[in-house]
């Protein structure tokens, strides 16, 4: 059978699709059937920030929206004039600036606007200043015109109406614009910052920025590949999305319309073309050549199983696809595409399957309706087995694959089985049999994919239609006017009130991926003051912000698996006894609460800069300690310690700051030098001291501070040179420190730990130096050298503070 | 010609920090592979799953209930860390002793850690995908008195 698909736009059904601008059904929310000449309508807090996601490339695509107001004005000249001005909010992030000619109001090119991202479009001030003109009726102007908003990372547009004279009301209609350029993306494309009809690159966009995928969990060369093929087969995607759902469902309802289909492979999220493709994203219309060929030899005995699809889900069908005709600066047309398989189906049954939401193409409206026919029609079977791993083992959804037995019964000739399919579901059992479950993959005589085939073939009639407009234009600015005006905008400053509105800022599209969770700061109590916080947990925040208890302090508790807040209206979070300065490769130490009954729970948070907190330690019971990496430097780490004892729990905060050691110190006084680099703060004081009669002259340097020791590749290094002949090297202060040796002409470096235990360090001769390798927190320690020999006069020791030491 | 097959898990956060490299094959001992050094530990991975987006959605890690394993654990729930897991399949008759260069990739996995359960003697991490249907939002904001002032009535 010859496949041969005939798409057509009935001539009979011309009339009523030219001046069918019907509203669709409430959940596709096609911005075509939106009515023109309507009042303006307004957001409601609450509401989807929406998102217009366009490209217009050539003489398709682009999308004609209806914004909604969030602030108005309204006043009268002396001739009772009313000039409405609305503020619309365009669309979440960045969109290309409008032109003159792209801006409506009903449906005609009127008023004046200007468009601007990230803030406050306009430099007016919302308000009803309508006065009684002598003469004439007070016009009605709404009462309830807003308040400036932040419109933080979003695409705005002030718009204002021409003067409308009096008895007249069209300032109140409904402001319509034409986005050539929607919200701005990172392409896969070219890695660009810009507009994008992919609908890859809105699904990329909506796994980070809504579901909040890790990178390390999407499939990137699956989502490249995806944009590759739509690009290379012209199925674009120009939508605006206004009316909340979920990610899973938008990919389910719209993917199959791209070709596409949602994919998890070894974890990660991404799409695949529900058709075979070549490497540079064409539909593959040559002979398939399956990548594993499966017989008695590979499939497990009686794992065979074989589904039948139904007839009466096979029976030939007209794909009624509708899509959207979007005129360069102007409203688009529903249009209707009917595919067919030739000879079948005159009078139908009909599937409608509507894309104006996104399709502008009808090649693309064409080819997906040849795939939905020919997927149904062709597709008789899928199959199921079992397999023991061999080299078919790498073998991952979306290939192809040949299934070919014989069915040997006796007394009659073999019957084979012998088809192509297309892997949907493999299987890797922990017992290494492999589980497949595939599709058939109709082929003709030559080998190649009828469903390929049909899709490829499908053209359009080519036909395009006018707008239909016809009457006196009422448009006062031109259709020929690419001017864009300028910018301008309000700056809000809410003076030193960082929470003004008592709301937790809960978004920033600029923000890039947010770990979830998040830390609530609610700030220094009550509703105002204090840092606006992200939303971790959902109660905790609420009942933290408004009560101000959590936000006692400057920041608040880990949002995830946070207490009971049984503890609002507490005391808020009080400074623990710990903390100080740390460097990197230096530990934390750990915490023992103490045996008193309660219940003592350990939080730890890493805040680096303006980034979200990352909570990334919990333990009840005690605290581990942490050794501090090198990627902490400049970070704070702060321990929470939250105390229950049955009543209101307690917490309390130590903070650690992760400090790099710098600057350089070098003494040489007496006959030993040391030298290394200082820590910033960091001070050495010198004294001179007899620890006891076997040491003399003892020099020492004192200094608290902690450490900058480090273990992770940068030895924390502190050199000693001496010119005397020395015995050997004491250290005496715990909890660290070095042990003599005892050796005569030589000297041992130990590091003693607070239970005895020690461990050699280095061992030095006369005139020697050593470089020691250390990792201390919190001491100090000291060297001396004893001479044994006789020969030293005096001996000088040295206490420093390794915080003073570059690790 | 027999088959055996190797495990391999690394724990890490989104910044890409590694905290931990098991595997579960070269007993009491620890391999290199890919530049990298694994210590042993028992665990097990069941099946992996390439299909649908609805598919593998995810895999449970089991493992004796020591105190490596409990902490790890515990810390990867609480931070949310991703797991990776790799499975080679390998002729033990070549070498079994150390990973082959020319051992084959059949099968990985990269999740979030989402769940966890336990008992006396085990403990087990399922790992999944941060897609849940509720907290997905599309679009994912919504409008705050912060974001548009209190709005107007027209």
């Amino acid at each position: 059978m010859t496949l041969e698909i005939l798409t057509s736009d009935p001539l009979a059904l011309l009339a009523i699709s030219a001046g069918q601008v019907q509203a669709p059904e409430a959940e596709v929310g096609s911005p075509v059937g939106r009515s023109l000449d309507s009042p303006q309508e307004a957001h409601r807090i609450g509401d989807p920030v929406p998102i217009v996601f366009a490209r217009r490339v050539g003489s398709a695509g682009g999308i004609m929206t209806s914004p909604k107001a969030t602030e108005a004005r309204f006043e009268n000249d002396a001739n009772n004039a009313v000039t409405a001005s609305y503020h619309l909010i365009l669309s979440e992030g960045q969109v290309d600036l409008l032109q003159v000619r792209d801006v409506f109001q009903r449906a005609c090119r009127v008023g004046t606007f200007s468009q601007t991202y990230n803030r406050r479009a306009g430099t007016w001030d919302p308000g009803n200043f309508i006065v009684q003109r002598a003469g004439y009726s007070l016009p009605i102007c709404p009462y309830y015109c807003g308040t400036i908003g932040a419109y933080t990372g979003m695409s705005t547009l002030s718009f204002v109406s021409g003067a409308i004279p009096d008895g007249f009301d069209q300032w109140n209609r409904q402001v319509h614009a034409f986005i050539r350029g929607g919200m701005w993306v990172t392409r896969l494309e070219d890695d660009v910052l810009g507009p994008s009809n992919s609908f890859a690159d809105l699904v990329l966009w909506l796994m980070k920025r809504s579901a909040r995928v890790p990178d390390a969990v999407i499939d990137l060369p699956a989502m490249e590949a995806a944009d590759t093929f739509l690009r290379a087969n012209g199925l674009t995607c120009n939508c605006e999305i206004r009316d909340s759902s979920n990610l899973p469902e938008l990919i389910a309802r719209w993917a199959p319309y791209f070709l596409l289909t949602g994919s998890r492979s070894g974890g990660k999220r991404g799409l695949r073309p529900l058709i075979p493709t070549l490497a540079n994203g064409s539909i593959d219309t040559g002979a398939i050549v399956p990548a594993w060929a499966f017989g008695e030899g590979t499939i497990i005995p009686g794992t065979v199983e074989i589904d039948y699809i139904d007839r009466a889900e096979r029976l030939p069908f007209v794909a009624q696809v509708i899509w959207r005709q979007q005129l360069e600066s102007d409203y688009g047309i529903i249009r209707t595409v009917e595919v067919r398989l030739a000879g079948t189906a005159a009078d139908g049954p009909y599937e409608s399957h509507d894309l104006s939401e996104f399709c502008t193409s009808e090649l693309h409206a064409a080819r997906v309706g040849a795939y939905l026919v020919a997927k149904r029609v062709y597709t008789s079977h899928t199959i199921r087995f079992s397999a023991r791993p061999g080299g078919h083992s790498t073998l991952q959804r979306g290939q192809i694959i040949r299934v070919r037995f014989n069915r040997l019964a006796e007394g009659s000739i073999p019957a084979v089985h012998d088809f192509l399919y297309r892997l949907e579901r493999v299987t890797k059992t922990l017992a290494g049999d492999l589980s497949y479950e595939a599709t058939h993959l109709p082929i003709d005589s030559q080998g190649r994919s009828l469903i390929a085939l049909a899709v490829a073939n499908a053209q359009g009639t080519g036909i395009t239609m006018s707008s239909n407009r016809t009457g006196i234009t009422c448009d006062v600015n031109s259709s020929g006017d690419t001017t864009i005006p300028t910018e301008t905008w309000t700056d809000v400053d809410f003076g030193t009130v960082d929470n003004p509105f008592g709301e937790i800022v809960t978004f920033d599209p600029d923000y890039g991926v947010i770990d979830p969770g998040l830390l609530f700061n609610g700030g220094d109590g009550g509703l105002s003051g204090g840092v606006p916080g992200e939303f971790g947990d959902v109660s905790g925040g609420l009942s933290g912000g408004v009560s101000g208890n959590i936000g006692g302090g400057t920041s608040g508790i880990p949002g995830d698996s946070m207490p009971p807040m049984d503890y609002e209206g507490g005391a808020g979070i009080g400074s623990g006894s710990g903390g100080g300065t740390v460097g990197p490769g230096g530990s934390i130490p750990p915490i023992t609460p103490p045996d008193d009954g309660c219940t003592y729970t350990y939080k730890a948070v890493r805040v680096c800069g303006s980034s979200p907190p990352n909570p990334f330690y919990t333990q009840v019971g005690g605290y581990n300690g942490y050794i501090v990496d090198p990627s902490d430097l400049g970070c704070q780490i702060r321990i929470y310690t939250i105390k229950d004892c049955g009543d209101e729990p307690v917490v309390s905060e130590d903070v650690w700051d992760v400090k790099q050691c710098s600057g350089t110190y070098s003494d040489a006084t007496g006959d030993v030098v040391v030298s290394g680099q200082k820590a910033t703060g960091g001070g050495l004081t010198r004294v001179t001291t007899t620890v006891d009669a076997t040491w003399v002259d003892v020099v020492v340097f004192t200094g608290g501070g902690v450490a900058c020791g480090s273990t992770y590749g940068s030895p924390s290094t502190f050199v000693m040179t001496t010119t005397k002949e020395i015995a050997g090297v004491r250290r005496n202060v715990t909890p660290l420190g070095f042990e003599r040796c005892g050796s005569i002409g030589t000297a041992a470096i130990y590091l003693v730990y607070a239970d005895g235990t020690s461990t050699e360090l280095a061992v030095v001769g006369p005139f020697g130096g050593a470089d020691v390798q250390d990792v201390v927190t919190n001491a100090s320690f000291e060297v001396t050298f004893e001479c044994l020999s006789g020969t030293c006069a005096s001996m000088d020791g040295y206490c420093f503070d390794p915080s003073d030491y570059i690790p | 010609m027999p088959l055996a097959q190797s495990q391999y898990l690394r724990l890490f956060d989104a910044a890409g920090t590694t905290y931990a490299r098991w595997q579960s094959y070269y007993i009491d001992t620890a391999v290199s592979w890919q530049g990298a050094s694994w210590q042993f530990q028992q665990f097990a991975a069941d099946g992996l799953t390439d299909g649908t987006a609805d598919d593998g959605d995810s895999i449970t890690i089991q493992a004796p209930a020591t105190n490596v394993i409990i902490e790890a654990f515990q810390n990867a729930l609480a931070a949310g860390w991703l797991a990776e897991l790799l499975i080679y399949q390998f002729d033990p008759l070549i070498n079994n002793s150390t990973p082959q260069g020319g051992q084959t990739l059949i099968g990985g996995y990269v999740g979030q850690a989402v769940a966890a359960k336990a008992t006396m003697t085990s403990f087990a991490l399922v790992l999944g995908s941060a897609l849940a249907p509720v907290g997905a939002q599309v679009p994912p904001r919504k409008l705050t008195t912060l974001l548009m002032g209190q709005g107007c009535r027209l």
